[in-house]
């Protein structure tokens, strides 16, 4: 170490798995204390909390918006740099190891050294002896690659050098995320619009404050809400028309689940409301003679009853009061009684129409950077499956003449999942081992 | 009572603490009929369980709000059962030791047993769960916490003390502590793996739903949590050559995060994942 440049110094530190560790679980215990000290606190909510000194050692720490907060991100920043340098770091090492040895260096010793490794002595010239055990190895690795050295034929072989570098391409594709949610934050926007039905607009409200104008106009044609038998919503959807330069150039629905994309905008369905309709009608029918007065009611203003008795005002409004359909809730001022409130159904008949103009409540996001993170997901995905589904194999098979036999050595590796390549290394040694009718005539 | 998909998971639950029972007895009597009892006994009632989840889906059609069996605390715990039972039985056919089951049945029917205590009412889906993504979210992340509920079983198995009396006799039926320390990292990267996908399906799924494919939300960020903390093992153990007691030691701390995740997020904090209310 002491014979080290303060370069050197830097780019080890930056290169070591040390560093990833403690950063792991750095990241991880912080983003655990984030989800015990609420994230969305107002800051008199917070003072009620935590007092007044906790609190402003709180904002000082970003605490109330940990996940966006300097320090979080220098985290994430640096386990980014750690994995970068890391990996420039180790590539001439994996590619070394992703290819087989060869030259010099493989001897008979290092075919015995190999973590698997076995030899046998049998009669014939060493091509005799290959042939046995040939189709075997067609079968579970590449072509093998056969050299004369000085003590014998040297035949190399391998599969599934590409594993080795599955964790490279999980690395990258936390860089294609990492890229693609600063791309997400710096150019694109979260917004959203309530439209009633019938409304036009190409104003979208800013998540975090502000407004702005889409290049398009949206209106609200219908929209409609689906239920159960039960009565719980099923499907809400919007019906929307895009309308550019004054001219419709798109129908479209929206509905939970069921975004639609325009010009890089998605609009996605999130909530909804009524509003009072211009009218409803109403049917009221006098005890004493059961006469029925129809009339049609104005909200936000009092009604006159038919017979001048009294008035009335629409306080409320229900899609579905406790399931019995639509109602709308009157306040009843009579002139010699006191003011009652009380709500009128639809069912059993007093309330003749009832509809109301839905509202409906869209997000309208962009995001720019959304095709870096799916390409990030499908990296990290392939990369998983690379790493850990396939293993890097290596085979070596000495053949060493001696008199009139041959000398047999295999030696091999895997640099995971040495379980399965046992099995095919067992499978080699064992055809090796027999051939009753060969080992007989073999002369020692 | 009527005959229906509850009510045969019921039974389900009582034969695993059956099929338990009798791997527990092999591991204490050295009776070697244990095993195989055990082993019938799971894979029958691992059939019944999988009719009663097929049972279940059937009868939501039959309600008239047909959706997948996987939209709420019962449901998940039962599927969870469902795959710790699963991936025991691939192993014990691989490996062809019974013992394991003692460690690892008990927890598929500890799940089934809380899922009893659960509602079980089929619900209607409301719109924001309506999705294919979904259901391929929910099977990822429970094969994913089936994955390290095993490796934490055989965790317990490796950090037995071997050494002394009592237990010496049992330690000669355990396999071997480098078999066990090979299982547990093959169950913590099939659950990495697999949790990946979890997270990746559920990010899609809350692109498409809520428009933002993160949020913060309690229940992402602890899974993010058990995510790192794998990440952090696996690491651990490919460049710092970490095995054996510590590789068991971290598999317990990362059960503990996925146990938090599962459970602890619904009871303490509050967020979109209300599956428990
Ligand atoms: C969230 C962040 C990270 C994730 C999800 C991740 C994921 C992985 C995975 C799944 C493997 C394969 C493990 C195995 O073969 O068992 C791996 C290997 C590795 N990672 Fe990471 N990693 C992360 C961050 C880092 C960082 C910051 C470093 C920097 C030092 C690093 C260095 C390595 C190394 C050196 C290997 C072994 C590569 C080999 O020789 O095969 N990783 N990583």
């Amino acid at each position: 170490m002491g014979n080290k440049t303060p370069t050197d110094q830097v780019i080890d530190f930056f290169a070591s798995v040390k560093l990833a560790l403690t950063l792991l679980i750095i990241l991880a215990i912080a983003s655990i204390a984030g989800t015990f000290v609420p994230q969305t606190l107002s800051p008199g909510e917070a003072l009620q909390r935590y007092g007044p000194q906790l609190t402003s050692f709180f904002y000082y720490l970003d605490l109330f918006d940990m996940y966006h907060s300097w320090w979080f991100n220098i985290l994430l920043g640096f386990l980014l740099l750690n994995l970068i340098v890391c990996s420039f770091n180790r590539f001439p090492k994996t590619l070394k190891l992703a290819r087989t040895v060869s030259g010099e260096r493989v001897k008979p010793g290092f075919l015995k050294k190999q973590p698997f490794s076995f030899q046998i002595l049998r009669p014939g010239s060493p091509q005799d002896n290959l042939a046995p055990v040939r189709e075997e190895i067609k079968r579970g690795f590449s072509k093998p690659r056969e050299k004369a050295t000085t003590w014998g034929i040297l035949l190399l072989t391998q599969k599934g050098a590409f594993s080795r570098f599955g964790a490279y391409v999980i690395h990258s594709s936390l860089i294609f995320i990492l890229i693609g949610s600063l791309i997400g934050h710096y150019r694109g926007f979260n917004a959203f619009l309530n439209l009633a039905e019938g409304q036009t607009t190409n104003q979208v409200i800013l998540k975090n404050s502000g407004e702005i104008a889409l290049p398009f106009e949206v209106r609200l044609d219908r929209f409609h809400l689906k239920r159960y038998p039960s009565g719980a919503p099923s499907e809400y959807r919007s019906d929307l028309t895009i309308i550019e330069n004054n001219r419709v150039v798109r129908k479209a629905s929206v509905k939970v689940n069921h975004p639609f994309t325009y010009r890089g905008v998605t609009f996605y369905q999130h909530s909804y409301d009524s509003l009072p309709a211009d009218g409803w009608g109403l049917r009221l029918i006098r005890k004493t003679d059961n006469k029925a007065f129809d009339l049609q009611v104005t909200p936000n203003r009092p009604n006159m009853l038919p017979d001048r008795s009294g008035t009335f005002l629409v306080l409320d409004y229900a899609q579905d009061l406790g399931r019995s359909g639509p109602a709308v809730r009157l306040l009843v001022r009579m002139n010699k009684t006191k003011d009652y409130a009380v709500w009128v159904f639809k069912n059993p008949f007093q309330l003749i129409n009832y509809n109301p103009r839905y509202r409906t409540g869209l997000q309208a996001n962009k995001d720019p950077g959304i095709w870096f993170i799916w390409t990030g997901f499908g990296l990290m995905l392939a990369g998983c499956l690379i790493t850990f589904f396939f293993s890097h194999q290596k085979l070596y098979l000495g053949l060493i003449p001696e008199g009139n036999n041959t000398r047999v050595i295999i030696g091999g590796s895997a640099h995971r999942n040495q379980g399965s390549f046992k099995i095919k290394f067992d499978k080699l040694t064992e055809i090796l081992n027999s051939n009753p009718s060969e080992s007989k005539d073999l002369k020692t | 009572m009527t005959f229906d998909s509850s009510f045969l998971l019921s039974i389900v639950t009582f034969a695993y603490l059956a099929a338990s029972l009798a791997y527990i007895c092999l591991l204490v009597f050295k009776t070697k009929f244990f095993g195989p009892a055990g082993t019938v006994l799971t894979l029958i009632t691992l059939a019944a369980h999988t009719g009663a989840i097929i049972w279940r889906w059937v009868e939501s059609y039959q309600l008239g709000i047909g959706h997948a069996p996987f939209s709420n605390l019962y449901e998940s715990l039962i599927f969870f059962a469902w795959a710790i039972t699963f991936l025991y039985q691939i192993m014990e056919r691989i490996y062809k030791n019974h013992v394991i089951g003692a460690f690892v049945m008990p927890l598929a029917f500890l799940s089934l047993a809380y899922a009893g205590l659960q509602p079980k009412e089929i619900h209607p889906l409301v719109p924001a769960l309506k999705s294919n993504w979904l259901i391929a979210h929910v099977i990822t992340c429970f094969l994913a916490y089936a994955g390290f509920a095993v490796s934490a079983g055989l965790a317990l198995i490796l950090l037995l003390p071997r050494g002394r009396e009592s237990i010496s006799n049992l330690a000669s039926r355990l396999p071997a502590t480098g078999t066990l320390d090979s299982l547990i990292y093959q169950n913590i990267a099939f659950g990495f793996i697999l949790l990946t996908a979890g997270i990746i399906t559920g990010s899609i799924w809350a692109q498409q739903a809520w428009g933002s494919y993160w949020s913060w939300d309690p229940k992402e960020t602890w899974s993010l949590v058990t995510w790192l903390v794998y990440a952090a093992v696996l690491h651990a153990r490919m460049v710092k050559g970490w095995a054996g007691k510590r590789m068991a030691v971290m598999s317990l701390i990362g059960f503990a995060s996925v146990l938090f995740t599962y459970f602890g997020v619904n009871l303490i904090l509050s967020g979109l994942h209300s599956y428990a209310t």
